[in-house]
Parts: structure tokens; C-alpha cells; sequence
């Protein structure tokens, strides 16, 4: 029994770590612009497509080709302001729910067509082998994938805490009026947050193409549990979008065990309205803003 | 300003008539072909219009339909939803007199209501679901095996055959069944219950999941704790994949274990390698082998076969196949002997067929349901078999006179296989 909880918590922690990252990258966007991008569970897919074909036309294994994957999201994301994100900063939020639902929509029937419906896998060799810990096994590519979260989650910390440009970003979130007026490149910030925020989709790509199918609509469902993470741990804050990954990840573990499996989504629903209840900020509130 | 008004009435009017007037006729006859092309389902659906496309092919070269080529216009059923929107607009919009295809049965379920309303024939190729046939609907064909009879023939497989294999009295044989929540999974699983209470299998565990799930950790924590000696993964492809990573993982161990779609691709094997010696599959008869089926049968299929690898470069699975099957046998057998090319012809001659079974590139015969009986529209000579992989060969092992090879068990654990 002692050995099934500690499998429980495990998994629900390691695939908690997943969605963790996935979220960081969509609470960065909206902390510091306001923007909701729906399209992004679609880059996500983009993102496990690149790891792939690094993998197949290059050889190169998924933690490789985080090295590829994100600077060229980096840079994706700053286009992806550029050119969409920036010309609507100041419309109605109706607009700018529109161009992301459909740019969506636009992504992921383009990978339809371009890449077809088959569905894709990054073969490693350690793709299926689970170390075994006292009777608890861990799927390496799990523990990796695990890792690479925690890397992140400390260096985004230590960016927005020692660096200018971090500063910068908190400053900016804050109010974005008296940070111009303190001499920040409000534009520069925006497209340097949507830079980092893709490049975490980048690497949450990469480290999940060995573990879950690559196909044109494997993005849904994963930016749908996003965005109940970051509605849970606070739109905008990144510890909050760190443990609400977490958390999620345990409920889903633990509630698929003791409930019925069927139940999973349910539940995790379920705790997620009942803490907006009680605390409607989210879990950690909005640190990242204080005024609009 | 009037008569610009007049002007503009009439132009729009003129529009609009051209617009609702049907296509010219041409010399084509033009079905109706939905599938899913795009969503969760895509691949299986591409793999069912290849084979679909490949009847055509070959019916068109060899003379077509009463001297006509044969059109396909295809619809992309994603969902439930757009089943029921494609179905109307094929019917009303582009006039077919039937509709071929239905992947997967709750998409299949939702159009079969449209067809029946309209009064056109749906050919259901694919689609097992049982409900769809279940109404005393006239126009609607399910050509494949129903799920129930996939649920009670893995129960027979499991208490007749691999039981006694193992050494172990049904009284005594554990069976945890997961299956997906939609039609598909849902009918296998209850009737795999039913039959396995039937013939005195202890059911230990049930477990359902939504085949878009992203992780079965949880699923397969339970089915662990179960300790079952058999195991039944109704899934389709990319829950599949996932479920028998994650079994490998977790060591989720069994002596024997059946799954579905998934199992049965070419795909599993490309993944997974020699690891998928010992697991088996219900599945429509796909690998029954040549010798077992009539000769005329058996050289469609050889062509089939060929053809689908030409073009494609791999072995078609099984919903290449039941696509191919039934579309041929639709283009073969009922088109040219319906009286005239609208629904009510086709309707009856699809009635009037009587193909015994092993006679069909199908494998298995086709002969309906008549109306008015509830369950008008099933295919009686329909039936499914279990196979298994063995040297990463897929080979026939139940029932008894179809198999290629007897069934090897028991399956070794993760931590055999090591080795």
C-alpha cells in the first residue's frame, strides 16, 4: 500500500512537472500583456513536431534538441508579438481572443496538411525504461522531463529577480505606464516575455516528444489543462503556474486511483472551482500585477 | 432605381437556382465517402479512404459500375457533430443516393439518423457499433462485426482457449478489463462482461478512460493492484500506444492480454519491436490466410494487398482493409444489381445479398438483417477473430478453424523479456 502511494505521488508529480512548464509559458504572456494566447497548446504541437523531425532528419536525441528548439521558438515568440500580439495590445479583448483562437485553428490543420495525421514518435532508447526505486518506477524519460522543469522554473526565478531585463518584465507588469516613464523599452519587454514564454513551450516540447504521440492535434488537450493551471495558480504568476502543475498533476494521480479513473478530469474541475471560490486570484494571487 | 432594383433581384434569383440545380450528371456516379480526415482519428481514417480509394481503383479498371466510373465525395466526420453536418450536406447538397464509411460507430451513430431521415443508404463499413443497428432503421448497412460480438468473442477466446492454456479453471481466471468511454469501447466492454459471467470468469476490475486522455498512470496503478491473469485494452491508436508504454513502465504485468485497433497496426510493431510477441488482438479476420478463403476472394485480396503496399510502403491494417472490404463489396455486389443508381434500389438490392462467409475479400460473408426486424441492417455472416503476435508476425490463433498457428502463452513479464 506504502509502495502505491509513493508510485501515485510520483506520477502525479512527474506528470505534474509537464504541466507546470507548459503553463509557466502561457502565465508569462499574460502576466505581463494581458493576452490569452488560445494558441497555445498549438505551438506546443509545433513544438513536439520540431523535436521530431531534429530527431529523424538529424538524429538528434529530445534534450539535444531543446538546444535548436529554443532559440528558434525564442525567436518565434518574438515575431509571434511582432506581428500579432502588438498591433492588438490595445483592442477590445474580443479581437485578440479571435486572432489567437484562430491562429489555433490555422496551426493545426497547416500541420494537418503538411505533415498529415500520422501519428509520430521520438524512438529512444531509453524511451521505455523506467528506473525502479524500492518497487517505484519512474520512466526515465519522465525523470528528465522532471528535471528539465525544475531547471527552468529556477533559472526564470533568478532572471526575473537578479537580471535588468527581469526586472524590467515585473516592472512592466506592473504598470505599464510609470515603467516607460522609469526608461523600460515596454516594447522590447514584450517581445523578449513572449520570446521566453514560447521558448518554455519549446522545451516542454522537446522533453515530452519521447513520451506522447506527435500528431496535428495533440496540442488540445494539453492547452486546455494549461489554462486550468494557470487560472489556479494565478494568471500571470509563475510560482503559481509551478505548483498548480503540481498539484494538478497529484489530484489527477490520486483521484484516478481511490475515484475511478473515468473521474480524473472531473475532479481536478472540481478542486479548481472550489479554490476560485474561496480564492478567485488563484492559488498565489497576482504578484506579477497589481494594476492593470 | 427600381429597375436596378428589379435588376439585382433577378440576378440574385438567377444565382440562387443555378446554385440549388444538382451537378450535370456526367458519366460518373457519385457516393458519398465520410471518414474522419482531420482530429483525434485522423490516421485511422486516411488508412480507411486508402482502402476504400483502392476498390474504386479497381473497380473503375475493370469497367466501373454498369459502364460508369464511380466518384468519391468525401466527407470528414470528426466528431459526432460533423458527422451529422457532413451526412446533410452530402445528401441534400450534392444528391448522393448513398453514403459509404462511418469510422468511428458514435460518429457513424449520429449521421445514421440524417441518412435515415433523408431517406439514403448508409454503407457503414467500419463502425461496430451495435446501437446503430439497433432501431429498425431501413436504410442503414453495418457491414463489419459488432462490438458486442468483439466483447463476446474475447470472453470465449479467454474461457475456451487461453484458460485452459494457462491451466487455469474459468471459476478461477481473473479478467480486469479498460476500455475507452465512447460506443466503441463502451459495447465491447459490456458485452466482454456479460459473456464472461456467462461462461464463470471472475470480472476483478473495470476500468474506463477517455481515449484522449494524455496519461494512464492512475489506470494502470489500478490495474496493478487488481493482479489480474488476463487483460482486456479496448482502445484505438494513440491511447494504445500510450497504454502499452506506460504498462511497460509501471511493469504492468498479465498473462495474457488482448487489445484492440491499435494492437493490430503495423505501427505497434514499428514501435515496439520484438515486445509485442505474445500480445494479442480482436480484430475484423484480416489475417485469415489465403488457403482458408474461397479462390476468387483470395486474388482480391492478394491485389488489395499489393496495391496498398505499392502505393503506400506498408502492410494495410485493419482499417485499410474493412474500408477496402466493404466499399468493394459495395461496388461489386449491390451497385450493379441495384434497378436504378437512387437510394431505394441500392436499398433493396443491399437487402437481397447473400454472401456466405469466407467468399468476400473481406473475409467474411454478407448477408442482413431484414426489415422490420430491430436489428434490420446487421451483417449476419459477420464475425471477428483474435490474433496474435508471434515473431512480430500477426497470425490467426481463434477461432480453432481459422487459425494459422495455436496461441502462445503464457505472456512473459517485463522483467522476462529482458532478457
Amino acid at each position: 500500500m506504502f509502495t502505491q502511494l509513493l508510485q501515485l505521488t510520483a506520477n502525479g508529480l512527474l506528470l505534474g512537472a509537464i504541466y507546470a512548464l507548459n503553463a509557466m509559458g502561457l502565465t508569462l504572456i499574460f502576466g505581463v500583456m494581458e493576452i490569452i494566447n488560445f494558441a497555445h497548446g498549438e505551438f506546443l504541437m509545433l513544438a513536439m513536431y520540431g523535436a521530431f523531425f531534429l530527431n529523424v532528419w538529424m538524429g538528434m536525441g529530445p534534450y539535444v534538441a531543446i538546444v535548436v528548439v529554443v532559440p528558434l521558438f525564442f525567436v518565434l515568440g518574438v515575431a509571434f508579438q511582432r506581428l500579432m500580439i502588438q498591433p492588438l495590445l490595445d483592442s477590445q479583448e474580443i479581437a485578440q481572443i479571435f486572432a489567437t483562437v484562430g491562429l489555433s485553428i490555422v496551426l493545426s490543420n497547416g500541420a494537418l496538411f503538411f505533415f498529415s495525421a500520422d501519428y509520430q514518435m521520438v524512438r529512444t532508447d531509453y524511451s521505455l525504461e523506467s528506473l525502479d526505486l524500492f518497487g517505484v518506477y519512474l520512466g526515465y524519460t519522465r525523470i528528465f522531463a522532471f528535471a528539465a522543469v525544475c531547471m527552468v522554473a529556477l533559472g526564470l526565478y533568478l532572471f526575473m529577480k537578479r537580471t535588468y531585463m527581469g526586472r524590467a518584465i515585473r516592472a512592466t507588469a506592473q504598470d505599464r505606464r510609470a515603467a516607460a516613464l522609469m526608461g523600460v523599452n515596454v516594447r522590447r519587454v514584450y517581445m523578449i516575455t513572449t520570446g521566453l514564454g514560447l521558448a518554455c513551450v519549446g522545451i516542454t516540447g522537446s522533453v515530452l516528444s519521447p513520451i506522447f504521440s506527435v500528431f496535428p492535434s495533440v496540442g488540445t488537450q494539453f492547452g486546455l489543462i494549461a489554462f486550468v493551471v494557470v487560472v489556479l495558480g494565478g494568471m500571470g504568476n509563475l510560482a503559481g503556474a509551478f505548483f498548480g502543475g503540481l498539484i494538478i498533476g497529484l489530484v489527477e494521480a490520486y483521484s484516478g486511483f481511490f475515484l475511478d479513473p473515468a473521474l480524473k478530469t472531473v475532479v481536478y474541475f472540481v478542486v479548481f472551482i472550489l479554490i476560485l471560490l474561496v480564492k478567485p486570484s488563484g492559488l498565489f494571487g497576482s504578484t506579477v500585477r497589481e494594476n492593470g | 432605381m427600381a429597375l436596378k432594383k428589379t435588376w439585382t433581384m433577378l440576378l440574385a434569383l438567377a444565382l440562387c437556382l443555378a446554385l440549388a440545380c444538382p451537378a450535370a450528371a456526367g458519366d460518373a456516379l457519385k457516393i458519398g465517402v465520410m471518414y474522419p480526415m482531420s482530429g483525434p482519428l485522423a490516421y485511422t481514417g486516411q488508412q480507411c479512404l486508402r482502402g476504400a480509394e483502392i476498390a474504386r481503383d479497381m473497380i473503375n479498371e475493370a469497367g466501373g459500375v454498369k459502364g460508369k466510373k464511380i466518384q468519391f465525395l468525401v466527407g470528414d466526420s470528426v466528431s459526432p457533430k460533423d458527422a451529422m453536418a457532413e451526412a446533410e450536406r452530402l445528401i441534400t447538397i450534392e444528391k448522393v443516393p448513398v453514403i459509404s464509411g462511418g469510422y468511428s460507430s458514435s460518429n457513424a451513430f449520429a449521421a445514421s439518423d440524417v441518412c435515415e431521415r433523408h431517406k439514403t443508404v448508409f454503407w457503414i463499413t467500419t463502425g461496430v457499433g451495435d446501437p446503430i443497428t439497433s432501431r429498425g432503421y431501413k436504410y442503414i448497412f453495418q457491414l463489419n462485426t459488432r462490438a458486442s460480438q468483439w466483447g463476446s468473442t474475447t470472453a470465449d477466446f479467454l474461457a475456451k482457449m487461453a484458460a485452459p492454456k494457462l491451466g487455469i479453471k474459468p471459476a478461477d481466471f481473473k479478467l480486469a478489463l479498460i476500455h475507452e468511454d465512447s460506443l466503441f469501447g463502451t459495447i465491447i466492454g459490456d458485452s466482454c462482461v456479460a459473456r464472461a459471467k456467462e461462461l464463470g470468469l471472475k470480472v476483478v476490475e473495470r476500468i474506463t478512460y477517455s481515449h484522449k486522455t494524455v496519461d494512464l498512470s492512475s489506470e494502470i496503478a489500478k490495474l496493478k493492484a487488481a493482479g489480474a491473469d488476463g487483460i482486456v485494452s479496448i482502445h484505438y491508436v494513440n491511447d494504445g500506444n500510450l497504454f502499452y508504454g506506460q504498462a511497460k513502465q509501471m511493469r504492468l504485468n498479465a498473462k495474457v492480454l488482448v487489445g484492440s485497433v491499435f494492437f493490430g497496426l503495423n505501427q505497434f510493431q514499428k514501435k515496439f519491436g520484438s515486445l509485442v510477441d505474445y500480445v494479442c488482438v480482436v480484430d475484423p479476420p484480416t489475417r485469415v490466410e489465403a488457403s482458408k478463403i474461397s479462390k476468387p476472394a483470395a486474388e482480391v485480396l492478394t491485389e488489395f494487398r499489393k496495391r496498398f503496399q505499392a502505393k503506400y510502403k506498408e502492410e494495410p491494417g485493419d482499417p485499410g482493409f474493412t474500408a477496402f472490404g466493404g466499399t468493394y463489396v459495395l461496388l461489386k455486389n449491390v451497385l450493379p444489381k441495384a434497378k436504378a443508381f437512387d437510394a431505394k434500389s441500392i436499398q433493396e438490392a443491399a437487402l437481397s445479398l447473400d454472401l456466405p462467409k469466407l467468399e468476400t475479400p473481406y473475409v467474411f460473408g454478407v448477408k442482413f438483417e431484414q426489415p422490420p426486424a430491430k436489428t434490420a441492417g446487421a451483417n449476419l455472416n459477420a464475425f471477428p477473430v483474435i490474433m496474435q503476435w508471434q515473431k512480430q508476425q500477426l497470425l490467426v490463433v481463434y477461432p480453432e478453424n481459422l487459425a494459422s498457428a495455436p496461441v502462445e502463452l503464457p505472456m512473459p513479464t517485463w522483467k522476462q523479456r529482458k532478457k
